[in-house]
């Protein structure tokens, strides 16, 4: 049961990270959304094995299908120019890009083991400890929907209140900067109901 | 001894989650400055959201099992990113019809 977990876990993170680094690699930008798809949807299946399913399905219904749509029709609505000179920027950015990438991983891992030597099961400086069986029976037999939309509407109420504040200001925002400057939304829209 | 050291590796704790979140920032980091498509960049940020989201709950699994505080924040990021996305590619769009081109380099009307 264990080894087929871990078994699980070394796949989908091989596939994560082999889709994430042609997200950035992939010489064409088509390429890269398609593998951008792939990445997501094994982010999905890490929540999963964290007994995240709430999370899971928001991850696919969000990222994989809304953003990645979005993402493909702005690919299509901007795809005049060949693509191919517009890999990698070529550039002494590149070089310190790398650099600091690699240190900011060699940083985050010395921290998190502990000075490289600290890879357990129960991580002290966390103080993580396995989850019981019967929590996790619980979880898995009622899911944790119940528990988000519970905390969502009595200890977090006021910043989900401010995150819809937020989806509408976006979406406003979005409407009003995508739509050309000559067509008024306001007057065409009163003209169709008077001509009703 | 050396099965020992083995099995503390190979057995998937809190601490490979956050290898795995470690290596995915990264990758997001670095195409977030080697990329010079616009559109790419954007695909970058995703990535960076992401890899907080797979720390966020792996922390919420194996600290805070009964009520799961990191997968409601998850929640949040989720949303925030899509907002974002779409903020982006509006942003993205209009520029294009201002100035027709989706290279960062081009893009220098700020002198940044």
């Amino acid at each position: 049961m264990e080894v087929i977990y871990n078994l699980f876990f070394y796949l989908i993170s091989f596939v994560l990270i082999i889709s994430a680094l042609g997200v950035v690699f992939m010489p064409r930008i088509v390429y890269s959304a398609v593998s951008l798809i792939l990445a997501f949807i094994s982010v999905a299946g890490i929540f999963v094995m964290l007994n995240a399913d709430f999370l899971a399905i928001t991850q696919i219904i969000v990222y994989a299908v809304g953003i990645t749509i979005i993402l493909i029709f702005a690919i299509m609505l901007t795809g005049k120019i060949s693509e191919k000179k517009l890999w990698i920027a070529f550039a002494p950015r590149t070089l310190f890009a790398f650099a600091i990438s690699g240190a900011f991983f060699v940083t985050i891992l010395f921290a998190i083991t502990d000075g490289f030597k600290l890879v357990a099961r129960e991580s002290n400086i966390f103080s993580a400890t396995l989850p019981s069986l019967e929590t996790i029976e619980t979880l898995q037999t009622e899911g944790t929907t119940g528990i988000i939309g519970k905390a969502l509407f009595t200890k977090y109420v006021l910043p989900f209140e401010v995150l819809s504040l937020l989806l509408i200001a976006a979406m406003l925002g979005a409407i009003v900067m995508t739509k050309k400057s000559g067509d008024n939304l306001i007057n065409h829209t009163t003209k169709t109901i008077e001509e009703d | 001894m050396f099965m020992e050291i083995f099995s503390v590796i190979f057995n998937v704790g809190l601490t490979h989650y956050l290898i795995l979140g470690a290596i995915m920032f990264c990758i997001g980091l670095l195409g977030l400055i080697i990329s010079r498509n616009v559109i790419r960049v954007l695909m970058s940020i995703e990535i960076l959201l992401c890899s907080v989201n797979i720390n966020f709950a792996a922390f919420a699994n194996y600290v805070d099992i009964n009520n799961i505080q990191g997968q409601i924040f998850a929640v949040f990021i989720i949303a925030v990113a899509a907002a974002e996305a779409a903020l982006g590619l509006a942003i993205l769009l209009s520029l294009y019809r201002n100035k027709p081109t989706i290279d960062t380099e081009e893009i220098s009307e700020l002198k940044g």
